[in-house]
């Protein structure tokens, strides 16, 4: 077959499967893009003001409050037979590795020894792009060998990791990881509702 | 004079928005296989449109642009994500879709492609522009172009045997 009639034959399928979701439309209005575009601009104009008015006193301040959370953490070796475990490393991190969401209450305890805190939802998915973005930015997480290795002196004061499950079509296919403000309400799905979770018309979560 | 324009603005994009989400919607949801991440993409690719509107009104395919810039962020959703753990089976899970034609061969070959290639093929084939216009869009030569085009239907065409049928039936 040449080039010609396999992009002849490519072209029909794909046609043929955009044809068929004629029926589709986006749920998001255009004043709900033009909302978020406006917040997301004031946003990035206040971050960038704030963070050059505050540089100084934000590197005093994040020395001042992780001080404190180093030192009442303590070593930790937690190995909950082959569901999880918590290590405590030399250099101040912690590895973490997870095979199963399970004995929730135990990892967090595990965690909270260890200098991580931590929220765990075993149950539910409340992981969301936001909070997923601000681990990402926090660089409090890193891939290490089967786990993840996690230093608590870059989680920012006044949040938390999230340990959530990850569903798709009503069905548990894994588990990932966000970064939570401390004491601000989830917003999590069960297994059977996941389809209202990026709906549009449901409300977004917040990190 | 501001506000005026600021409102022409916001009339000119709404009519753009209106006329082109549902085709993005449909092009990002056969390359990514999701509804609602397809869905999350092309409001977010919508939002950085609006944001930086006077450039993008000003190109010659508007719609590409927003297709182009969902299918980076897909990338970069997934980069951020990929230290998520999946369970084992998860795939074995038989999930009915309500579009068998989401679910052929072609579109599952098409999923698997390097991220440049999908692209291409997207633009190409999806959105029907030249090799040309492809170009302009993915800021690539158009010999490039041509190449990953090449590159991509050798894929689809060494990963779907059923081609050769198909041809025979032409």
């Amino acid at each position: 077959m040449n080039d010609d009639t396999t992009l002849s034959v490519v072209r029909d399928c794909l046609s043929q499967a955009r044809d068929c979701l004629r029926a589709e439309h986006m749920h998001t209005p255009a004043s709900a893009i033009i909302a978020g575009a406006r917040r997301r601009r004031v946003r990035r104009g206040l971050s960038a003001a704030a963070a050059c008015a505050t540089a100084g006193l934000a590197v005093i301040l994040a020395l001042a409050l992780a001080l404190p959370s180093a030192s009442q953490a303590r070593a930790v070796h937690v190995h909950l037979a082959a569901v999880w475990s918590v290590d405590s490393n030399s250099n101040g991190t912690v590895t973490i590795t997870v095979r199963q969401l399970t004995h929730a209450a135990q990892l967090e305890r595990a965690l909270a020894q260890a200098g991580v805190p931590a929220v765990v939802t075993p149950g539910e998915m409340c992981l969301s792009t936001q909070n997923q973005d601000a681990l990402f930015r926090s660089r409090a997480m890193r891939s290490g060998g089967p786990g993840v290795v996690v230093t608590p002196s870059a989680i920012p004061a006044g949040t938390k990791l999230l340990f959530s499950l990850i569903y798709s079509q009503g069905k548990v296919i894994g588990f990932g990881w966000g970064l939570v403000r401390t004491g601000a309400p989830l917003h999590c799905v069960s297994a059977k509702n996941d389809h209202l979770y990026y709906s549009s018309s449901s409300p977004k979560p917040q990190p | 004079v501001r506000v005026a324009k600021v409102k022409q603005d916001q009339r000119e994009f709404t009519e753009f928005y209106e006329a082109a989400c549902d085709e993005c919607l449909r092009i990002v949801w056969l390359s990514c296989g999701s509804r609602q991440l397809a869905e999350d993409l092309v409001a977010e690719a919508f939002t950085r449109a609006w944001l930086c509107w006077p450039k993008v009104r000003g190109l010659d395919q508007p719609r590409a642009w927003v297709v182009r810039v969902a299918l980076n962020t897909h990338v970069s959703w997934w980069r951020r994500r990929r230290r998520e753990v999946a369970l084992d089976g998860h795939d074995t899970a038989a999930t009915t879709s309500p579009y068998p034609a989401l679910d052929t061969a072609v579109l599952a070959a098409l999923r698997r492609l390097p991220p440049r290639q999908r692209e291409v093929i997207t633009l190409r084939l999806l959105l029907d522009l030249d090799t040309a216009a492809t170009a302009r869009i993915l800021g690539l030569p158009a010999a490039t172009v041509a190449s990953h085009l090449r590159r991509g239907l050798a894929v689809l065409r060494r990963e779907i045997p059923s081609f050769d049928d198909q041809e025979l039936t032409r």
